[in-house]
């Protein structure tokens, strides 16, 4: 039987990652702990799964890199060689290019830097004196097909008289072995264990002799007579793979990858790994979704008016199960922003190196679940926040020391739900914010004027303002070329929102607030003369009629409404989208208080017409970006709807309603 | 075994102690292998404690290595472990000599094998359990090194 392995390359593809990431993140705490046995053989395994998968599916290259990866790992894991901060580097360079390789497609290993790390390796391997003699039957130049077998013997085998090394000995003898793997995780303590009971078992990589075949059939004769009770997997790899002959050869299989075939492109499409139950689920809701609309289907077609209680019991359970689907199919999408906290580790460790900063980064909710849009355009402006928190929020150990702090400073990313959102939180326990030097900054860029009073937050908050020059700020602030504003910026177009809070000699914290989906929407659904605009409900505070003593004009602000004293900018919709109406006050009429990082907004509209749950349609890729707007909907009737964009509408509001009052003023239209 | 006397295993006798005396019984071998005096004895002394196997070690064997092994873990310290009479380690024995490698190393203690003959040498190398058994190297087959025989 042919398996064609090139269907599942991609798995592979993303389950490396995987491995690469905690080859990455457990070499940064095998720096702390060195002889961390659990640690180690973590490690071990990791390398060996990317090792034995890239043999699998074609990637001999890699899988031959890899080989030298695991053998420094192994004599680590055995305690012949000791975990130092140089070893601890090379295993992290050579986790870099298997990361460039596996990107590239597999290949590219024989260039000079693959070859500096292998000699790097194998002289940390022989500098840290293990050797393992391959012995005769164990040769490590693979030629011809290779099989690969798992085999785990039945636990009371012993007790029949057959040892199962008399099997591997048999195996070895009709082929040859190029790898062993031994899973003796389960061998119990010697309190525990029971020395007839086989708590072991391995995976072999075989091939046949040279000039010689061998067939999967002839392993399996082998295991014969322990397959009762046991498992084993045999299994032949394509045709003809010698690691030897590098990466530009192909595979026998056209399906295969090659050198020329880049797996970035294929990673490209994304995928999601969905585990069965959660697919079993679904195939369960959509059968009852077939059930109920044949329900509803016979019901509608021989229907009777005294029908009509059963016609509205099918079709509210065909809304609950519909509901149920969509629920699900979103859970579908979730991945853990932990996808995104992996690689903040190793950049926090080599950023600290090269500027001299002692950081502990601790890392918390990597589990929390996000959906994967929001995660994967989550990783630029968090990259950018941690950088920012090494680079100018932690001190030098020697200013530390001299501010009475512990020499390593402290980095913490959490992530956590808090109602329908997930809050991301990075703090540091640097020097904070220069505020004097902040407010000094806006007010030369001109954001604030000389009289303007801002409370700290405020002032803080100024450093999210689009134009606010890194240029004069570098040591407090930020520094890097990009500001922070693009941060701001990106998270809000994933309809988030981010916040600071700093402390001056303490530390600051920059929190973000992401919706759990991009792609559904609670709402409430507004009309504005005859169009019917959706609101995000997350943004909406309340929503009152107003009374006259509640409505203010006043000259250079626009229109204000007093809400239990406070007074908040007033923006008419039907302006804002050229809508044509008579002049009107707003007074007894219906206003919609909205809220984006603290400053607020009143937005006068006509009628509330509903709170429906709408899936966004981008308005951006059918059309063009539209101030105010952040998507469009289809409604429960058929019309289109436009989603509207809170703080855009804030942002308009204020200039809006500047040009408003400026302009009736001019005309003496105030009145 | 601190009453200065030797005890009998079920099989094997197992001494403890310094200079004392051992005592052997044959078992039955492995079936597919060359029958072979296996012996199991236990040196503990000043300088080191010993585990010092010899024969074919397999299933029958095991439950008195098991025996060995506990007590020579239970001592707190380093164990040598001498195969260069071990013609043969059955999945049994490897078991209890991982697990012994195991539960002392929960503690900081080594567990080392010595002596090992090259055709054991291979064999735990085909099997997986050069590895797991820590072997960094052949040695060269040494002398028997029993003592109180």
């Amino acid at each position: 039987m042919s398996v064609d392995v090139a269907q599942f390359l991609q798995v592979f593809l993303e389950e490396a990652a995987e491995h690469l990431g905690t080859l990455e993140t457990s070499l940064l705490e095998l720096e702390r702990t060195p002889r961390d046995a659990e640690l180690l053989g973590k490690l071990f395994r990791a390398a060996h799964s990317i090792k034995g998968g890239a043999a699998t599916f074609g990637l001999p290259a890699v899988a031959r890199f890899t080989h030298h990866a695991e053998s420094l790992l192994d004599a680590m894991r055995e305690g012949a060689v000791v975990a130092t901060a140089e070893t601890v580097d090379l295993l992290l360079q050579a986790t870099d290019l298997l990361r460039t390789m596996l990107v590239g497609g597999g290949g590219d290993a024989e260039g000079p830097r693959a070859d500096q790390l292998v000699a790097a390796l194998q002289a940390a391997l022989v500098g840290g004196g293990a050797a393992v003699p391959a012995p005769a039957a164990v040769v490590a130049a693979p030629a011809g097909r290779r099989i690969h077998v798992h085999f785990v013997p039945a636990r009371d085998i012993l007790q029949s008289g057959l040892d199962p090394l008399t099997l591997i000995r048999e195996l070895a003898s009709v082929g040859v072995l190029e790898d062993v793997e031994l899973d003796a995780t389960r061998v119990p303590d010697l309190a525990e264990l029971d020395p007839c009971a086989v708590t072991v078992g391995w995976r072999f990589l075989v091939r046949a002799d040279d000039g010689g075949s061998l067939t999967p059939e002839q392993v399996r004769e082998v295991f014969e007579f322990a397959s009762m009770d046991a498992e084993l997997d045999v299994e032949a790899e394509a045709e003809a793979q010698d690691p030897g002959a590098g990466a530009a050869h192909a595979t026998s299989d056209p399906q295969a990858p090659t050198a020329g075939t880049p797996a970035a492109a294929r990673a490209a499409d994304g995928s999601i790994r969905v585990a069965v139950g959660k697919v079993d689920e679904l195939v369960n809701l959509v059968g009852e979704l077939v059930i109920n609309q044949s329900m509803v289907g016979e019901l509608v077609r021989g229907f009777r008016i005294e029908k009509l209680g059963q016609l509205i019991e099918a079709v509210a359970a065909m809304e609950r199960n519909t509901r149920e689907l969509q629920e699900r199919v979103m859970g579908i999408r979730m991945v853990p922003v932990g996808s995104v906290f992996q690689r903040f580790p190793r950049m926090v460790r080599d950023l600290g190196a090269s500027l001299g900063r002692k950081v502990d980064l601790v890392l918390i909710g990597e589990d929390t679940e996000l959906d994967k849009g929001v995660v994967e355009r989550l990783a630029d402006p968090l990259t950018h926040l941690v950088r920012n928190a090494v680079d100018h929020g932690i001190e030098s150990p020697a200013a530390r020391v001299a501010a009475g702090k512990p020499e390593v400073g402290s980095l913490r990313l959490t992530a956590a739900h808090q109602g329908g959102h997930v809050i991301i939180e990075l703090r540091d326990d640097g020097h904070g914010l220069d505020t004097a030097r902040i407010r000094a900054k806006a007010l030369a860029q001109g954001l604030i004027g000389p009289h303007e009073d801002l409370s700290e937050a405020a002032i803080h908050n100024l450093i999210f303002a689009a134009g606010f020059s890194t240029a004069a700020v570098v040591t407090d602030i930020s520094g890097r070329g990009v500001g922070l504003d693009v941060v701001r910026r990106n998270i809000e177009a994933l309809e988030g929102t981010v916040a600071i809070e700093s402390v001056a000699g303490q530390g600051t914290c920059f929190r973000i607030v992401l919706p759990l989906t991009l792609a559904i929407l609670d709402g409430l659904s507004l009309r504005v003369g005859e169009q019917i605009y959706v609101l995000p409900l997350t943004s909406i505070i309340e929503s009152l009629r107003v009374r006259p003593e509640q409505y203010r004009r006043v000259l250079g602000r626009g229109e204000l409404i007093d809400l239990r004293g406070e007074s908040i900018p007033l923006l008419r919709l039907h302006h804002v989208f050229s809508i044509d109406v008579e002049a009107f006050s707003p007074v007894g009429r219906l206003v919609v208080i909205v809220e984006h990082q603290g400053a607020k907004m009143g937005l006068l509209v006509d009628e509330i017409t509903g709170q429906p749950q709408v899936v966004i349609k981008s308005l951006e890729s059918n059309y063009r970006r539209v101030d105010g707007v952040m998507g469009a909907t289809i409604l429960g009737d058929g019309h289109v709807a436009l989603i509207l964009d809170v703080p855009g509408l804030i942002r308009t509001g204020h200039d809006l309603g500047k040009r408003i009052t400026a302009a009736r003023a001019q005309q003496g239209a105030l009145s | 075994m601190q009453d200065g006397r030797c005890r009998s295993g079920r099989f094997l006798g197992i001494c403890g102690g310094r200079d004392r005396g051992r005592t052997r019984a044959p078992i039955a071998a492995e079936p597919t292998f060359v029958p072979a005096d296996p012996s199991i004895e236990v040196h503990i002394d000043d300088a080191r404690v010993r585990l010092v196997l010899a024969g074919s070690l397999g299933t029958r064997t095991c439950e008195t290595l098991l025996e060995a092994a506990r007590e020579v873990a239970g001592t707190g310290r380093d164990v040598e472990v001498v195969c260069a009479d071990t013609e043969f380690l059955g999945l049994a024995a490897l078991q209890v000599l991982l697990s012994l490698r195991r539960t002392c190393g929960r503690t900081g203690r080594a567990v080392r094998l010595s002596g090992v003959r090259p055709a054991v040498v291979e064999m735990l190398a085909i099997t997986g359990f050069a590895d797991g058994l820590g072997l960094t190297s052949i040695e060269a087959p040494l002398p028997t090194t029993r003592s109180g025989t």
